[in-house]
């Protein structure tokens, strides 16, 4: 595989975090090439969360490093890690239940247009037509784009949560166990859609429980317990039982 | 079936038009008078100051938050602007302008409260506690510049200044045209700009606003000082209107507010609601007192009867969004 060769399009180093008396994290590498996806695994408070909110920048590290694309960055709030090309599916969606879908698609970048040159005004039909776009794209079923996000099922609130982090072409994309709140036609969905992502050229890390599903999208798999870094390996050496096996650190 | 936001918005003010077209059939029936052109007039003057007053609190509700002080700073603002014409003579324009300031100086206090000495959680404590503080301190303080006087500003001297609470433009009470002056601008902040779309991002959900991007802290700063320079141009408004400022005006007033805004369709936990909304309700609530006291209903009734008529409305709210979900 050529990854072996390539510079590393995200590269997490000596990341530490501590929360009061917990050791969330301690001294956590992770790497992520281009065109591929990276499933990360673990138990319950592994840390999977905690490592993909500092590089999102919901958190910040208590110690370590980011580099993207070999260059060293600092994320300090999500607005840095977006400007980075960096975005995040978050497992309860993180979505406004009483804007509607549009709003919530562009909450936090809306787009403007002078009026009569003096006045910044929200472009609502600039807006509009791209969010249309971009949940087409998905080939999700909305219903009407006016309702309030509330009203909508599980799987089309992701798809205006994953239409909000694909909005500029990101480079990563972190899915934080995106099948939670899906049914299974639902899933399949998704995981076609997560290929399609990486084919067209954005990188994905994938947090689930869902073994299989891993088995089923990603390139590498990276396992944490109790906030280390036990495993990295390539999808094709290892077995769904040996990643068990790590997760629960029986070996 | 998804219900569009516009569906269950128009619901609500129907129905506030309705009971307040209702309102008025009962009360011209029961006192003729009510009806009359000099009192239409006088409720729809006051109307407007306290619309004034209710958006401000709007704003802040919307944004997830709430505000106990409009009462104090109309208060403490009526005196304080009484007093630099009055007292200190100072031109009318300026001293307008003086007291507007102040009004940015006690939101500039709120937001740095609620901001500052609070991490980005929920804020209806600290909101809640920091406003309760301004209306006892601001109340305090407007009783305390003249030991409990009344400050006398009249038309003889200053003609303009009383002008704008007491005159008639274009047929209208100016206060009125204030008014729909304020309620375009809010409209137009809420609706038509970024800014709009963050107060009801974080009124709606903090996480959501959060990972967005919004300046959480920002945002919330000028909700404040909005809310309180509305609250203050309403101070100002009540002292031209009835030409002295009382250290007592404005005691209770943050009851009006909040009923409105509640009446009004606007949610308190946040994020949901509309200025109109509120304008109808707060013309609901007071039509009930003007119209009881025209009556001749006993005012230790007012309150009970306004009371009562408050929780159902809310009730209903309540019970409507409950049924739509």
């Amino acid at each position: 595989m050529s990854s072996l060769e390539q510079r590393p399009l995200v590269e997490m180093k000596g990341i530490s975090k501590t929360f009061g008396a917990i050791n969330a994290l301690q001294n956590v590498d992770l790497t992520l090439y281009n065109d591929e996806i990276l499933g990360l695994v673990g138990d319950n408070a592994a840390g999977k969360s905690t490592l993909m909110k500092i590089l999102t920048g919901v958190h910040k590290a208590d110690e370590g490093k980011i580099y993207i694309e070999g260059k060293e960055v600092t994320v300090n709030r999500p607005s840095d890690a977006r400007a980075l090309g960096i975005e995040m599916v978050y497992q309860d969606f993180a979505l406004a239940p009483n804007l509607d879908v549009i709003d919530n698609i562009f909450l936090g970048r809306e787009e403007t247009k002078n009026l009569g040159g003096l006045i910044k005004v929200l472009d609502k039909s600039g807006m509009r037509e791209r969010g249309i776009n971009a949940i087409q794209a998905l080939q999700v079923d909305m219903g009407q784009f006016d309702s309030l996000v509330r009203f909508l099922s599980g799987g089309q609130q992701q798809a205006v949560a994953i239409a909000r982090a694909t909005l500029y072409r990101p480079k990563v994309i972190v899915m934080d166990e995106p099948s939670a709140s899906l049914s299974v036609k639902a899933i399949q969905r998704l995981l076609e859609l997560m290929k399609r992502f990486k084919e067209e050229g954005i990188s994905l890390i994938f947090i689930t429980h869902r073994l299989p599903d891993i088995f089923s999208v990603s390139d590498r798999i990276m396992v944490l317990r109790a906030g280390k870094k036990v495993a990295e390996k390539k999808i094709t050496e290892v077995t769904l039982d040996s990643v068990i096996k790590l997760i629960l650190g029986l070996t | 079936m998804p219900l569009t936001a516009r569906a269950i918005i128009r619901r609500i003010e129907t129905g506030l038009i309705a009971a307040v077209l209702a309102l008025f059939v009962l009360f011209g029936i029961l006192e003729p008078q009510f009806l009359s052109v000099g009192s239409l007039n006088n409720i729809f003057r006051f109307v407007s100051i306290l619309g004034i007053m209710a958006i401000g609190e709007t704003f802040v509700i919307l944004s997830g938050g709430i505000d106990l002080s409009p009462g104090s700073v109309i208060g403490l603002t009526g005196m304080v602007v009484g007093g630099l014409l009055s007292y200190f003579k100072v031109q009318w324009l300026l001293a307008i302008f003086l007291t507007l300031l102040l009004g940015v100086a006690i939101g500039a206090w709120h937001g740095f409260f609620t901001t500052k000495l609070s991490p980005p959680m929920p804020q209806i404590a600290p909101s809640f506690l920091v406003t309760l503080g301004t209306l006892i301190v601001g109340r305090g303080v407007a009783q305390y510049l003249t030991r409990g006087y009344p400050i006398l500003v009249t038309p003889i001297d200053q003609p303009i200044f009383t002008y704008l609470g007491g005159g008639t433009s274009l047929g209208l009470p100016v206060p009125l045209i204030f008014l729909l002056i304020v309620t375009a601008i809010v409209v137009f902040a809420l609706y038509f700009t970024p800014f709009g779309r963050h107060v009801f991002g974080i009124g709606g959900s903090l996480e959501a606003a959060r990972v967005s991007g919004i300046d959480i802290n920002r945002t919330r700063f000028s909700v404040y000082i909005i809310s309180a320079v509305l609250f203050s141009f309403a101070g100002i408004l009540i002292t031209a209107m009835l030409n002295a400022a009382y250290p007592g005006t404005g005691s209770g007033y943050e009851l009006i507010a909040i009923s409105s805004v509640a009446i009004g369709g606007v949610s308190l936990a946040g994020g949901e609601g509309t200025p109109y909304g509120t304008l109808l309700g707060v013309t609901l609530v007071w039509s009930i007192q003007t119209g009881l006291v025209m009556t001749n209903v006993s005012p230790y009734l007012t309150d009970i009867i306004t009371g009562i008529i408050l929780i159902f409305a809310v009730g209903v709210n309540l019970y409507n969004k409950i049924r739509i979900r």
